[in-house]
């Protein structure tokens, strides 16, 4: 998307300020509430989408109305990627590995972004 | 951009609500055997729901175009632009609203002005208050969560950020008049987007998130309390070969090269007032003196690759459980 170039430096370069200021690093203050963190896996490996997914955004709903949840992940790049529980709802889940998810058509979901 | 799975037209089949930086948002509607294709969610003039600015991907010149949605006698951002949506029955008439994120931290609510069958959204855009200030969470990319966290039969706001961290608008009102008051810190953030290395625990990924955070409250135990679901992105850095000290001289002035061209450019765009219109922040950006110091930008940081090789970025989800009473 050339003429979109010019833009997505200037957002990169406004994060990149933006971000530089805020946070110092610091101690887990959610470690009251929350467990330490752990990471997700997927067919048997860590999650991990680098250079498929960007900003991987979560969430778990039961998309075949099966009553059994699914992960589903959206991303900037528009696509959204699907996991199904290998554990069919019982206990923790166990995610397969991830797939595209597709349409009532067959085709890959894409949604518009820059 | 955290998909949502409602029964947004009542007919009793779940559909897909999903925002993106095109800064609209998108229906893909379900039927018995999958969702359909993508379309806009339209408000009542048959216009995309927008915060303010918004890719105009069909636009003649491209870029970005703003629109005005504020509600009246609330102040127009113009820059604000909407990245994440969120689905809540705001007003408990039985029917759901939207709550729209955007990249610069702010929340705002679209109002269905129709019902739980035949949804029609209003074509302004109320700000989200926390007391009498603009819900702001503090990180940019908000990308709004509803959740009974406190239990208490009313729903409260998460949301994470580019910066990391979850943070926590707790309902003090009614269920037909929800009321926040102060930002409450679920889990800080450990760092910036910029941050390079944290200590690894398992084949070289982190510990924890460093930035871009996506957060979903699940129950993802089933032991009755919610646990916190994050995407997030990592970067760790790369070991390249070590420098002899002419290539750490180098490498030294190339970096104090590169913090002053970057230095430059934040001057040019903070002397941008953030009430501008957007068509300011264009111009900077297409502007020759711009353009230079990007290109030049670019040029010292390609050197610094030569010497130290490129950070390596991780995607990744965690799971932050819940430790419950």
């Amino acid at each position: 998307m050339p003429k979109f170039s010019a833009i997505n430096i200037l957002f990169c370069l406004t994060t990149c300020i933006c971000c530089v200021s805020s946070f110092a690093v610091a101690e887990e203050k959610g470690a009251r509430l929350f467990e330490k963190p752990v990471l997700i896996r997927a067919g048997g490996e860590i999650y991990n989408r680098e250079g498929i997914m960007r900003y991987p955004s979560p969430a778990i709903v039961d998309i075949q109305n099966d009553g059994i949840d699914e992960l589903i992940v959206g991303s900037l790049f528009g696509r959204l990627q699907v996991c199904s529980d290998q554990n069919e709802g019982k206990g923790t889940p166990k995610w397969s590995a991830p797939e595209f998810m597709k349409d009532v058509d067959g085709e890959t979901i894409k949604l518009n972004n820059w | 951009m955290t998909p949502q799975v409602v029964d947004l037209n009542g007919d009793k089949l779940n559909d897909l609500v999903i925002a993106t930086f095109e800064g609209t948002v998108f229906l893909l509607e379900g039927t018995q055997n999958g969702f359909r294709k993508p379309t806009h969610i339209k408000d009542c003039n048959g216009t995309n729901i927008r915060i303010s600015m918004f890719a105009d991907m069909d636009g003649e010149n491209g870029g970005y175009s703003e629109v005005d949605r504020s509600a009246e006698g609330e102040k127009w951002h113009k820059q604000h632009h909407m990245t994440s949506v969120a689905t809540v029955d705001w007003d408990d008439d039985g029917d759901f609203d939207l709550i729209l994120g955007a990249k610069q931290g702010g929340l705002y609510r679209c109002m269905n002005i129709g019902s739980a069958t035949k949804p029609k959204f209003a074509a302004i855009n109320h700000q989200v208050m926390a007391g009498e200030e603009h819900m702001m969470f503090g990180t940019r990319l908000a990308a709004p969560r509803i959740c009974d966290f406190n239990s208490d039969g009313k729903f409260d706001i998460l949301c994470g950020g580019r910066e990391g961290g979850v943070f926590m608008f707790e309902n003090l009102g009614t269920k037909s008049e929800p009321k926040f008051g102060e930002r409450k810190v679920l889990i800080e953030s450990n760092g910036s987007s910029f941050a390079k290395t944290l200590a690894p625990t398992e084949n070289g990924f982190l510990i924890h998130p460093i930035a871009e955070w996506h957060v979903e409250p699940v129950d993802y135990d089933n032991d009755g309390h919610l646990d916190l679901l994050v995407g997030g992105r990592a970067k760790v850095e790369t070991k390249g070969n070590k420098l002899n000290d002419e290539e750490q001289a180098k490498l030294d002035e190339l970096t104090k090269q590169r913090k002053a061209v970057s230095s430059e450019m934040a001057e040019m765009f903070n002397a941008i007032d953030e009430n501008a219109p957007y068509s300011e922040v264009d111009k900077l950006a297409k502007s020759d003196e711009f353009k230079k110091l990007g290109e030049k930008f670019q040029e010292i940081k390609s050197k610094i690759r030569e010497l130290v090789p490129a950070p390596k970025t991780f995607e990744l989800i965690w799971l932050y459980r819940n430790k419950g009473p």
